[in-house]
């Protein structure tokens, strides 16, 4: 009996659709529905919980210190939200070296290799599914992270007339595609990272060793680090720019810094032999 | 359920390699293998831990690059895997697969990969013995079973070559015996299937084709039965036992050097057609010694690995 055979082998949907399926478990559903909304919602609580009605901070830190005045502009809604995408970053960038590195530590790479031999496709296709299923929690995160700051308006006394307007929803999509690239950027550089040391606790030790005490130490001693550092930039993009570089250039450059980290990745898997 | 035998770059050999070489810095992992291998067949590709076996499987699952040589897989250059291997299904060394999920989903997740339709999961968990086991996570499968999800990946391409890494390795006597006949019953549907191992008497009992290698260089390649059947002995047992050392002289002085097994004699080496049988008949009558035995022995593989080893016959 002839049964079905192969369909289709080598296109780039499979690829993707093979990726989510792997996505589709508990520890994942728990993360992004669960986790990462949480985060928000616990980053928009302390938000509102720490406001106070002086004058606006208007130090490096000042998207993270709002007043109450400010919460109830347009944008407060998410303030909270964007606050935790900063954070957020760091469990993507997690997230995305431990999903490449382990395909090596596991040796399950060689089985996808042999379905589908064209590694680049295979990298790209697991960057879409990331990055899409990262795109799911933040949704997720925003609408959390919303509904948290209606009730602690409530509690605070904070006007909310502002949040919903047209500037208001224009805002709010800001917010939530700023927080994307910037995770985004995070997990790209996370996945260059997992496939060219392949390991997870390697790769784990050394993007946090860079993006959080390196990068911010030297930011606290040197005021221009913030236009040339990729973590810094990537968390000017999140909060739509600051006072050492705009959100335009932040992008541009951290994409800069994303493509040729990726692209040394990609000529590395291309060439490298598979023995795990 | 049956096997694709024909598709573009069909070829008489399965797997063709010329001068195959890989060497990581000044060791050479596999040394100028030129095989041949025949479609239809089931290969033993044999040789001690180490001697480059999984090495040689992966440059042809395009895995690994080959530091020079060149060779086709279903008549399709090596360096154009995409190519052959939706053709190809392959189990290398340990099953690896994602812990948490099951083993349909692990499964799915290869399918979807290769443009497979996922009805076929089925149809390989029931073809291995999983069908009732699918939806338990890997993570809580034996080591058997783990086995068998490998092979059962492996048969979701209805493969044309099917390419099974040490498949017995770490199972116990029965995981052995049942994946040997799984083996074989698969052998029997159509593809051709190249079993690597160290284990010559598993492989003896499953393949009809040899490749042998030995510190990453090509010992032999063809089929088991010739390679078994030019070595084969002769025992000889005389009724009395006390006449074993007049056996021997008999023999040494009519130009045969035997060796003592026991209770009998043996002869080993080329050439021990009839007309030696009858020659060692007619001596040993005429000493008065009565034979209760004298009959061919075959050589098993390990022993004729070990003479190739050591140059011993070629």
């Amino acid at each position: 009996m002839m049964g079905p055979g192969p369909m289709g082998p080598g296109r780039m949907g499979n690829v993707i659709r093979a990726e989510l399926l792997k996505l589709r478990r508990r520890s994942v559903v728990v993360a992004v529905a669960g986790v990462v909304p949480l985060l928000a919602v616990i980053s928009t609580v302390v938000l509102f919980a720490n406001a106070g009605s002086g004058s606006p901070d208007t130090g490096p830190q000042a998207e993270f210190n709002p007043t109450l005045g400010q919460l109830g502009e347009s944008g407060g809604m998410t303030r909270g939200f964007v606050a935790a995408a900063s954070f957020l970053g760091l469990l993507v960038l997690i997230t995305f070296v431990a999903s490449v590195a382990n395909e090596w530590g596991q040796g399950t790479l060689r089985a996808l290799l042999v379905r589908e031999p064209r590694r680049l496709r295979l990298l790209a296709g697991k960057a879409v599914a990331l990055l899409l299923v990262t795109a799911i929690a933040f949704v997720l995160a925003l609408v959390a992270g919303s509904v948290a700051a209606y009730v602690m308006a409530a509690v605070r006394d904070v006007p909310t007339g502002a949040w919903l307007g047209a500037g208001g929803w224009r805002t709010t999509g800001g917010d939530w595609l700023r927080s994307v690239l910037s995770v985004g950027c995070y997990g790209l550089i996370g996945l260059a990272l997992g496939s060219l040391v392949r390991s997870t606790t390697v790769g784990i030790a050394i993007a946090f060793a860079w993006f959080f005490p390196f990068e911010h130490i030297l930011q606290n001693n040197w005021a221009g680090a913030g236009r040339w550092f990729p973590g810094l930039l990537f968390e000017a993009v999140a909060t739509d720019g600051n006072d050492v570089t705009s959100f335009g250039r932040a992008l541009a450059l951290g994409a800069v810094v994303v493509a040729v980290i990726v692209a040394v990745a990609c000529v590395d898997l291309r060439r490298r032999d598979v023995n795990a | 359920m049956t096997y694709s035998t024909t598709a573009a770059g069909a070829s008489d050999l399965a797997i063709e390699t010329h001068g195959l070489t890989k060497t990581y810095g000044n060791r050479t992992v596999v040394d100028r293998l030129d095989l041949a291998l025949p479609t239809g067949v089931v290969a033993g590709f044999v040789g001690p831990n180490g001697a480059g076996k999984s090495t040689t499987l992966r440059m042809l699952l395009g895995l690994v690059r080959p530091s020079s040589g060149d060779g086709r897989v279903l008549g399709i250059p090596l360096n154009r895997p995409q190519e052959y291997l939706p053709q190809v299904g392959a189990l290398i060394e340990a099953p690896a697969f994602y812990p948490a999920l099951t083993g349909t989903a692990n499964l799915r997740v290869l399918a979807t990969l290769g443009g497979i339709r996922t009805e076929r999961v089925g149809q390989v968990l029931d073809r291995v013995g999983l069908g009732d086991r699918g939806d338990d996570p890997y993570k809580a499968y034996s080591l058997g079973m783990k086995q068998r999800l490998g092979i059962a990946a492996a048969l979701l391409a209805r493969p044309r070559l099917l390419v099974l890494d040490e498949p017995t390795n770490g199972l116990d006597p029965d995981g052995i015996r049942g994946m040997r006949a799984l083996v074989r019953s698969i052998a029997d549907e159509g593809p051709t299937v190249l079993v690597s191992s160290h284990l010559l008497g598993e492989v003896q009992q499953v393949c009809d084709w040899l490749l042998m290698v030995e510190d990453g260089r090509q010992l032999y390649q063809g089929r088991t039965a010739d390679l078994l059947s030019g070595n084969a002995g002769v025992r000889i047992r005389p009724e009395h036992p006390a006449d074993l050392p007049r056996l021997a002289d008999l023999l040494h002085r009519s130009g045969f050097e035997a060796g003592v097994d026991g209770q009998c004699l043996t002869l080993t080496g080329d050439g021990l057609d009839d007309g030696v049988l009858a020659a060692i008949n007619r001596t040993t009558a005429a000493g008065g010694i009565t034979l209760v035995e004298l009959s061919r022995t075959a050589a098993t593989l390990e022993e004729r690995y070990g003479a190739l080893v050591t140059g011993g016959v070629r």
